[in-house]
C-alpha cells in the first residue's frame, strides 16, 4: 500500500511538473511565434501586391480582419492612431504598412463573420477558436472565409500545427498557410499560387523563393 | 664638400645638374601618379565594396525579413564572384548573427565594427564596410563585409616597381642625352681654359680655341682668339721697338763712349800742355830774370861809376832804364807767382776764414788807417775746407784792390757771405754759399767786367791808382778755380764793386 502510495505520489509530482513545464514552453512558443507572425503582417504589406482600390477605403487604411481567437496579444495591439505591430523583429512599433495607418477588425466566431464581414486586405484564420465562444474547428473557419472572401482581392493567411494540416489548409484555397517546423525550429509557410491568382494578388519573387516556403 | 662641388668640372656640374632636375622631376611625378593611384584605388574600393554591400544588403532583406538564413546564406554566397571579398556576415535587427560568408575555411570570423550607420575602414589588409539593411524605412538588420587589400598592394608594388624602373632608365637615358648635350656646352669651354691655361702657365700666345658656333661661347672663343692675336701683335710691335731702342742705345753709347774718349784725350792733351805752358812759364821766368837782373846790375854801375860823365838826360834815360828792369822783374815774379798757383799742391784743411780777414787787415792795417778805409763784416764768417793760405791771397787781393781803386772820401770795404735761401737774391746755386767783398770805390764799366781777370790787363794809366802789374785778379780767379769755385762781379761805375766768390769744398761750419 505504501508502496503504491508513494509510486502514486512520484508519478503526481511528474506528471504536474512536467505538464507545468510543458506549458511554460508551449507559451514561450506561443509568445514568439505571434511575435514573429505579427511582423510577418508588415512585410506581407511589401512582398504582396494588391489590385488597386480592393475596397472601399482601402487607399487610407491597411486592414486586418482575425478570424477566431486573436492569438497576436500585445504584439498586435490599438494605438494613439489605428493599431501598432510591436515585434522583436523592429526596434521601434511599427504603425504603418503601405504607410497606411492600420485596423485591425477581430471576428470571434463564424457567424459573427458571416454576419459582420468588411472587405480587408489580409484575413488571419485562427487556429484556436475564441475563448467564450462556440468551438469551431479551423476546418469551418477555413471553409466560411473562402467562401465569404471568394473572388474579392484577400489574402487569406492560416496557420496549422504540422506541414500536412498546412498542406490541407492551402490545398482548400488559403493562399498562405503557416506551419512550425520543430526539428530546424523554423516557422514556414506553404503558398497556394492558384489562389493567389484567383485573389488577383501578386506575391514578389523574393518570398517565393525562401526556403521557409513551400509552393503548391 | 662645397668646395670640391664646386671644383668640378663643368661637364660634371652638366651632368649633373641635368640628371637632378630629371630625377626631381621624375621622383616627384612618379610619387605623385602613385599616390594618386593609390588614393584613387581606394576610394574606387570603397565605393564597390561600399555597393555591393548595398546590393548583397537588398539581397538580404527577405531572408532577413522571414527568418530564412538559409536563403541569406545562398544569397551571401553570390559574394563568391568576387575574389577580393573574403568575408560576409549579416544580423538580424536584434543583432545576431544571422547568414555568413567565407572565401575559405582559415578566414577569421571577427566583426570589426559595431552596429550603426554606415562605416567603412581601412585596417590592416582590409577594408571592412559595415552597413545596415533597411526595409520600408525600418531597420531589419546589419551587413558587414571584409575585403581583401592584397591585391590593390600588389598591383602598387607592381607600379612601384615599374616606376623605380623606369626612373633608372629615364636616368640612364638621361645621364647619355646630358652627356651628349654637355658637349655642345662644356667642350668649347674645357677648349677655353685649356688654352688660357696654356697662355697663363706656359706665356705661350699662339694657344688658339677652334669653336665656329654662333653663341655666346661662339663669340667668347672668338674674342679670346682675338684677343690673344692682339696680344701676339703688340709682342711683336714691342720686340720691334725693344730691337730698336737696343741699337738706337748701342749707337748713341758708342758715340758717347767716343765723345768721352775724346775729351778724356782733349783733357789730357789740354793738362799736358798747360803743366807745360806752367813749366814753360816758370822757366822763361827763371830764365828771364837772370839777364834782367844783370841788366839792371849793369845799369846801377853805370850811373854809379859813370855818373858824373852822364848829362841830366842821360841820368834819366838810366834811371827809366831802372824802372823798365823793375818793372820787368815785377811782371816776370808775377807770372812765376801765377805759375806757381798753378802748380803748387794745395793744403786743403778747415780754416775759419774770420781768422783770415783779420790776418789780411792786420797786414793791410798800416794802408787801411792810412786811407782811413772802415772794413765791415756783417756777420761771422763760416769755417770753411780750403788752403788758408790762397784763400788769404784772394781776400788780400781784393781788399787792395777795394782800397786802391776808390776816390771817395769815406772809403769802406763789407766782407760777407750770401746762403741759400737767405738773401734775395738770384746769384745763388741752389746749394751752397756764396762770399764776396763789396766796396764804394770807382766801379768797372760794364764793358770792362769780363777782361778784368785776364792777366797783366789794367784799366788805367800805369801810374794811376798805385800802379800794380794787373796780375792780382789773375790770381784770385786761378785760387778761386782751383778751389773748384766760381768768380764773378757786379758794379756799376762811381758806385762800387761787388766780388763774389764759391769754394767747391764746401761750409764746415
Amino acid at each position: 500500500m505504501r508502496r503504491i502510495l508513494s509510486t502514486l505520489c512520484l508519478a503526481l509530482c511528474f506528471t504536474a511538473l512536467s505538464h507545468s513545464s510543458t506549458a511554460d514552453a508551449q507559451q514561450a512558443v506561443r509568445n514568439r511565434e505571434y511575435d514573429i507572425k505579427a511582423g510577418y503582417f508588415f512585410f506581407f504589406g511589401g512582398y504582396v501586391q494588391w489590385p488597386s482600390n480592393p475596397f472601399q477605403g482601402a487607399e487610407k487604411e491597411f486592414v486586418i480582419g482575425v478570424l477566431g481567437s486573436n492569438p497576436f496579444g500585445t504584439h498586435l495591439r490599438p494605438g494613439p492612431d489605428g493599431f501598432v505591430i510591436d515585434s522583436s523583429q523592429f526596434r521601434n512599433s511599427i504603425g504603418k504598412i503601405q504607410r497606411k495607418r492600420i485596423k485591425v477588425i477581430e471576428y470571434d466566431s463564424v457567424d459573427e463573420f458571416e454576419m459582420n464581414y468588411r472587405p480587408c486586405h489580409i484575413l488571419f484564420i485562427s487556429r484556436s477558436s475564441a475563448p467564450g465562444s462556440r468551438a469551431e474547428t479551423v476546418q469551418e473557419r477555413v471553409s466560411v472565409a473562402l467562401q465569404k472572401t471568394k473572388g474579392q482581392p484577400v489574402l487569406l493567411v492560416g496557420e496549422a500545427v504540422n506541414k500536412r494540416e498546412s498542406e490541407s489548409i492551402a490545398a482548400s484555397g488559403v493562399t498562405i498557410c503557416y506551419w512550425n517546423d520543430l526539428n530546424a525550429d523554423r516557422l514556414k509557410m506553404i503558398i497556394n499560387r492558384q489562389a493567389e491568382r484567383n485573389a488577383q494578388l501578386t506575391i514578389r519573387a523574393p518570398l517565393l523563393h525562401l526556403s521557409i516556403v513551400t509552393l503548391l | 664638400m662645397m668646395q670640391n662641388l664646386h671644383d668640378l668640372s663643368i661637364r660634371i656640374k652638366l651632368i649633373g645638374s641635368l640628371v637632378t632636375v630629371v630625377s626631381v622631376v621624375l621622383v616627384l611625378s612618379t610619387v605623385a601618379g602613385l599616390v594618386e593611384h593609390y588614393q584613387s584605388s581606394k576610394a574606387a574600393m570603397v565605393n564597390q565594396f561600399s555597393v555591393l554591400a548595398d546590393s548583397l544588403g537588398e539581397a538580404s532583406t527577405t531572408a532577413l525579413a522571414f527568418f530564412d538564413d538559409e536563403t541569406g546564406a545562398e544569397v551571401l554566397a553570390s559574394a563568391r564572384l568576387e575574389p577580393k571579398l573574403v568575408f560576409v556576415q549579416t544580423f538580424d535587427s536584434a543583432g545576431n548573427r544571422f547568414a555568413s560568408y567565407k572565401q575559405s575555411d582559415s578566414v577569421s570570423d571577427d566583426v570589426l565594427l559595431s552596429p550603426g550607420q554606415d562605416q567603412i575602414l581601412f585596417k590592416g589588409e582590409f577594408l571592412h564596410v559595415s552597413k545596415p539593411i533597411v526595409y520600408e524605412d525600418e531597420v531589419v538588420g546589419r551587413i558587414y563585409l571584409r575585403a581583401s587589400m592584397r591585391s590593390l598592394y600588389a598591383t602598387t608594388r607592381h607600379k612601384v616597381y615599374l616606376a623605380t624602373l623606369s626612373l633608372l632608365i629615364c636616368l640612364g637615358i638621361a645621364v647619355l642625352l646630358g652627356s651628349l648635350l654637355q658637349r655642345a656646352i662644356a667642350k668649347p669651354i674645357q677648349q677655353l681654359a685649356a688654352a688660357t691655361k696654356k697662355v697663363a702657365r706656359e706665356g705661350d700666345y699662339s694657344a688658339r680655341v677652334d669653336i665656329t658656333t654662333g653663341d655666346e661661347l661662339g663669340v667668347l672663343c672668338d674674342g679670346f682668339n682675338t684677343m690673344l692675336e692682339q696680344i701676339q701683335q703688340r709682342d711683336r710691335e714691342l720686340e720691334k721697338h725693344r730691337t730698336h731702342l737696343e741699337e738706337l742705345v748701342h749707337e748713341r753709347t758708342s758715340r758717347l763712349e767716343a765723345q768721352t774718349q775724346e775729351l778724356t784725350d782733349s783733357n789730357e792733351r789740354l793738362e799736358r800742355s798747360n803743366q807745360e805752358l806752367d813749366d814753360f812759364a816758370y822757366i822763361v821766368s827763371h830764365d828771364l830774370k837772370e839777364p834782367l837782373r844783370g841788366i839792371s846790375r849793369y845799369s846801377s854801375f853805370l850811373a854809379e861809376d859813370y855818373g858824373d860823365q852822364l848829362d841830366q838826360a842821360g841820368h834819366e834815360k838810366i834811371e827809366t832804364l831802372q824802372r823798365l828792369c823793375l818793372r820787368q822783374e815785377n811782371l816776370i815774379d808775377s807770372l812765376l807767382h801765377y805759375s806757381r798757383v798753378g802748380r803748387a799742391e794745395f793744403a786743403i784743411a778747415p780754416t775759419d776764414l774770420n781768422e783770415i780777414v783779420e790776418q789780411v787787415c792786420d797786414m793791410m792795417h798800416v794802408t787801411l788807417d792810412e786811407q782811413g778805409v772802415d772794413v765791415r763784416v756783417p756777420r761771422p764768417l763760416p769755417t770753411v775746407k780750403c788752403d788758408s793760405v790762397r784763400i788769404a791771397e784772394v781776400y788780400r787781393n781784393l781788399m787792395t784792390n777795394a782800397v786802391k781803386y776808390n776816390d771817395k772820401p769815406e772809403k769802406w770795404i763789407e766782407i760777407g757771405f750770401l746762403q741759400h735761401g737767405q738773401e734775395n737774391t738770384n746769384l745763388l746755386k741752389q746749394d751752397g754759399v756764396v762770399f764776396y767783398v763789396r766796396d764804394n770805390g770807382i766801379g768797372i764799366r760794364e764793358k770792362h767786367q769780363q777782361s778784368v781777370f785776364r792777366i797783366f790787363k789794367r784799366l788805367h794809366a800805369r801810374d794811376k791808382y798805385g800802379g800794380g802789374t794787373g796780375a792780382g785778379l789773375t790770381f784770385v780767379k786761378k785760387i778761386v778755380e782751383r778751389h773748384g769755385g766760381k768768380i764773378w762781379l757786379e758794379s756799376t761805375y762811381g758806385d762800387g764793386t761787388t766780388f763774389y766768390f764759391t769754394v767747391e769744398p764746401g761750409v764746415v761750419a
